[in-house]
């Protein structure tokens, strides 16, 4: 168990490469995806993009460990990732933010930011009790907030009592904190205000610096053209187009987006 | 916190006189399917009855319940004394499966049925009258049911007015402690109307007339309820000399509650009398013993099973050949201390029945 | 959403106790309502307020209370069982016997909690990993444990133990009953369990938000299905004390116990569907029954009372946590 959330400062000495080969996915009659391939490398930024029902989410999921997809094959760093449970994913170094968030609403900030991480106290023979450090955890939180300065009122408030972009944010910084390899975000924008956005742009790019691959996944061209240093477009479950994004990219985007092209 | 009483063979009497009130409940032991009492009963949907005696045919609804034996087993034996064939339900607490058991009898034609409705008489009346119109003798087990020709009952109030009898001549002439200061608890359940109160009511009565004093009362069926209420009742008033309870179970609660406190000294067991009604199994076997710690268990108002079981094939048999009444009134013994050898008897008897 | 200020840093502090107290209070109303019931009684009779009777009113409700922690749990984390009654009677029925069979005392104790373990791990296998509908097994359990008993015991009670036995739940330990003891010290671990370990924590999160847990790599079956073997063992646990305090094991005891159980539970703020709740608020609740059996028996209140004014603070009960909920909900309403 890694003890400690990141010194956000540290950058990742691993080199990560993503593949993704072939996947398939299949809801009953529906095909989520039909053969989606692409590569990614630590540095990159890149854009996941598409419209409703391209199956952007159904992908994140099958990184996440809470889809097993019907064929094909995720390698990390050329070898072969068995990413059977969101367990296996987080253990691989993957950290995602989900479209609805997955926060525990009774719980508090540092409760959320620990979860399933939590600091343990005590010799080693009774770990197995599992007895929190508490304190330890809240200074942690505190610090790790602070680092990425998140603005929130207090590490103890629970999350049911912040508002929507402070819980969105929380959210984010969780995977920020964690991510050792890759953060995968769905929709980290979605909820906030122009001030908040720029704070999760600005811990996008710390994770580039950080050699941390990130893939997004947004409606916002602006967005896109603003981090993303490649992006790949799905449509109807299969690679519509893969394209090196630059300043000029958004036109070309939307029409593969909408198979304008 | 409603108690199963049909499940618990330990409230014998209840069980048998309750059906009633307690027929929803009955369920709960109807997974007993392989009990060792109905192993050797003769299945419903055996062959058709001898024709020169008849037959008489008996849903308990119950079957897997601990005292069936007691009253089957002598049942079966006084039908086959007096040429009958004996067939048996195996209903185990289903309603459903009861008036299935009832139409089986209709279909084979019985000559007679004697039937304890375990889910009120409402879902037993169409068979019952379909069983009457092909001319078979009915009789109720426990209560009059509809179209029935007789009955088979129990003398509840002549019973509890027995049993508060020799409460009132133990108050009367063993009771070594103060009258003045006597007080007494009467458990009750008067959830299940008038076949309870028909015992609780005589008791209370008669015990309040003779010593002047209305008891306190508590609701209790079961063991640890009965223990409960009297260990509470006795910080409200820590020299109560007399429990009775409505049935053995609550009583010997109230037992295990004063059974400590004479083994330590903190009461004297010639100011304790205990009681129930029933004649439990238990109730018995402390009373053969003595009366258990200090012998403060002295009595037991007991409905005799193997009568019963034996009446359950006489009273039938009686009507078909047109001779006797066509209701059975069962009575209580009151089993003593004063006698442990009869609840030692009745003890053995039950046992021989149930091995 | 006004974060729009300059990043001033995050805090570390509880929010201060004029605010929390409040919805502390409304959450755990039962204690509260705990209090109004002692100032009633102690007002109204003066048999109420002494040493013994509190310390009788305690070792009457230690077999709900020790059973009540660990469901509890099972209703935090969104599970239900109504089997506990039963598994109470059928481990004190194997208990018994043993002991009659004149096996020692720690072997009886051993085979009786060894069945309690046994049965809670095959209704939480059934409900969790095989992921039958809890409802549906706990109330078959229910009702075949109860028939097992019967068979079993032959529908027959065993009685008149070994001293050694009998010690344990009528003797006493520096004055205190000893039942009492085990049900403080099982409180005492669920409340460490609850507020300051992971697993308490795990709980809550499955309860609140099963996906979201799963999401962060906690297993949605691993801890419900300790923590019905937890049910099962207190469930023995239970039925031990009942048997050594009644000396006796009669095939009918632990009737009602799953009742009295949960509406302990659910009267101390726990609520169905999960998540909500304190270990303090269940005890409140546990002694709230237990004190309202006690009070109306020695105001010599009639029988039926005592069934009535149950029911009434359990539809209360509801009331409040609904009542709780909805404030909670107004003011995040506001807040946002």
């Amino acid at each position: 168990m890694s003890a400690t959330p990141i010194d956000t400062d540290t950058v990742a000495d691993v080199t990560t490469s993503l593949e993704v080969c072939d996947i398939v996915k299949s809801f009953g009659a529906v095909k989520a995806l039909r053969g989606v391939s692409f590569t990614a490398h630590a540095g990159e930024v890149l854009g996941l993009l598409g419209d409703n029902g391209a199956g952007k989410t159904t992908l994140v999921k099958c990184l996440a460990g809470i889809l097993a997809p019907d064929s094909g094959q995720i390698l990390i760093n050329g070898s072969r990732a068995h990413i059977t449970s969101p367990k296996a994913s987080r253990s691989l170094g993957i950290e995602t933010v989900h479209q609805d968030l997955s926060l525990i609403d009774s719980l508090d900030v540092a409760g959320n930011l620990f979860l399933n991480r939590e600091e343990i106290r005590g010799p080693k023979l009774l770990q197995w009790f599992g007895w929190m450090n508490q304190p330890q955890m809240r200074r942690d939180a505190k610090a790790t907030l602070d680092s990425l300065h998140i603005n929130i009122p207090s590490v103890r408030r629970p999350i049911q009592r912040l508002s929507g972009g402070q819980r969105q944010a929380v959210a984010v910084g969780r995977a920020v904190a964690w991510g050792q390899r890759i953060v995968i975000m769905d929709e980290p924008s979605a909820a906030l205000g122009v001030e908040q956005t720029r704070l999760v742009l600005d811990l996008i790019r710390q994770l580039q610096h950080r050699n941390i691959l990130v893939v997004l996944i947004t409606h916002n061209m602006q967005q896109v053209v603003e981090v993303c240093t490649r992006a790949v477009v799905l449509r109807h479950g299969t690679v519509a187009g893969d394209i090196a994004v630059g300043p000029e990219s958004a036109r070309d985007l939307v029409d593969l987006i909408t198979g304008a092209v | 916190m409603r108690k199963s009483v049909i499940a618990a063979p330990a409230v014998i009497g209840l069980v048998l006189a309750l059906a009633a009130c307690g027929g929803g409940s009955s369920s709960s032991s109807s997974s007993a399917e392989a009990a060792p009492a109905s192993s050797e009963a003769a299945p419903a949907s055996s062959e058709a009855p001898a024709t020169e005696g008849g037959s008489v045919a008996f849903s308990y609804g119950n079957e897997s319940a601990g005292i069936y034996p007691i009253v089957a087993k002598p049942a079966a034996a006084q039908a086959e004394s007096r040429g009958f064939e004996f067939l048996e339900g195996s209903a185990n607490g289903d309603c459903d499966k009861q008036v299935q058991d009832l139409e089986n009898f209709v279909t084979q034609q019985v000559s007679a049925i004697v039937v304890l409705p375990i889910c009120g008489v409402e879902p037993v009346t169409p068979v019952l009258a379909m069983a009457k119109e092909a001319g078979i003798t009915i009789v109720g087990y426990s209560q009059p049911v509809p179209s029935g020709d007789g009955a088979i009952v129990y003398q509840n109030v002549a019973g509890a007015e027995a049993l508060a009898a020799n409460a009132i001549d133990w108050y009367t002439n063993e009771f070594t402690g103060d009258k003045e200061d006597f007080s007494w608890v009467l458990y009750t359940y008067d959830q299940c109307g008038q076949p309870c109160t028909d015992r609780t009511d005589p008791i209370r009565a008669a015990i309040t007339a003779a010593t002047g004093v209305e008891p306190y009362e508590a609701e209790s069926v079961a063991e640890d309820t009965g223990q409960k209420a009297l260990e509470t009742l006795l910080q409200k008033d820590p020299s109560i000399d007399m429990v009775i309870g409505i049935n053995d179970a609550g009583a010997l609660g109230a037992y295990a509650a004063l059974a400590p406190l004479v083994k330590d000294g903190t009461r004297e067991a010639s100011e304790l009398y205990v009681a129930g009604m029933d004649g439990q199994t238990e109730a018995l076997e402390l009373i053969a013993e003595g009366g258990g710690e200090g012998g403060i268990y002295r009595a037991s108002g007991a409905l005799i099973l193997d009568d019963l079981g034996r009446a359950v094939a006489d009273l039938p048999i009686d009507i078909l050949q047109g001779q006797g009444a066509s209701t059975l009134e069962l009575p209580y013994e009151i089993v003593t201390t004063a006698d442990p050898a009869r609840a030692r008897a009745i003890v053995d008897t039950y046992n021989s029945l149930t091995q | 959403m006004s974060t729009t200020q300059a990043f001033t840093g995050v805090g570390i502090e509880a929010e201060p106790l004029r605010q929390r107290l409040p919805l502390w209070l409304l959450r755990n109303g039962i204690v509260v309502a705990l209090l109004v019931e002692i100032l009633f009684f102690w007002s109204q009779s003066e048999k109420f307020m002494t040493v013994s009777n509190i310390r009788l009113v305690f070792l009457q409700v230690a077999i709900v209370g020790i059973i009540a922690v660990p469901v509890a749990f099972l209703l935090m984390s969104g599970y239900i069982d109504f089997s506990m009654g039963s598994v109470l009677g059928f481990t004190a029925a194997i208990i018994g016997m043993t002991l009659d069979g004149g096996s020692s005392v720690l072997v009886a104790i051993g085979a009786g909690i060894l069945a309690g373990a046994a049965v809670g791990a095959l209704q939480g296998a059934m409900s969790t990993k095989l992921t039958f509908s809890p409802i549906i097994v706990t109330l078959g359990f229910f009702v075949g444990v109860q028939g097992l008993t019967f068979v079993i015991t032959d529908g027959k009670m065993r009685s008149g133990f070994p001293e050694a036995f009998t010690a344990i739940g009528q003797g006493r330990t520096l004055g205190i009953p000893n039942p009492v003891l085990i049900m403080l010290a099982v409180f005492a671990l669920g409340w460490i369990v609850h507020t300051r370990t992971r697993w308490g924590r795990y709980t809550v999160a499955l309860g609140v938000n099963a996906e979201a847990a799963h999401r962060a790599g906690i297993s949605k079956t691993r801890i419900p299905f300790w923590i019905y073997v937890a049910v099962g063992v207190a469930s023995a646990v239970a039925g031990l004390i009942a048997a050594s305090r009644l000396d006796a094991t009669p095939p009918t005891l632990g009737d009602g116990t799953e009742i009295e159980v949960l509406a302990a539970v659910l009267l101390g703020g726990v609520s169905f569907g999960g998540g909500r709740g304190s270990l303090i608020g269940v005890l409140a609740g546990v002694l709230f029954i237990g004190l309202l059996n006690n009070g109306l028996i020695l105001l010599g209140a009639p029988p039926f009372w005592v069934r009535v004014s149950s029911g009434v603070a359990l539809v209360v009960a509801a009331g409040l946590t609904a009542l709780a909920i909805y404030i909670e909900k107004k003011k995040q309403g506001t807040s946002t």
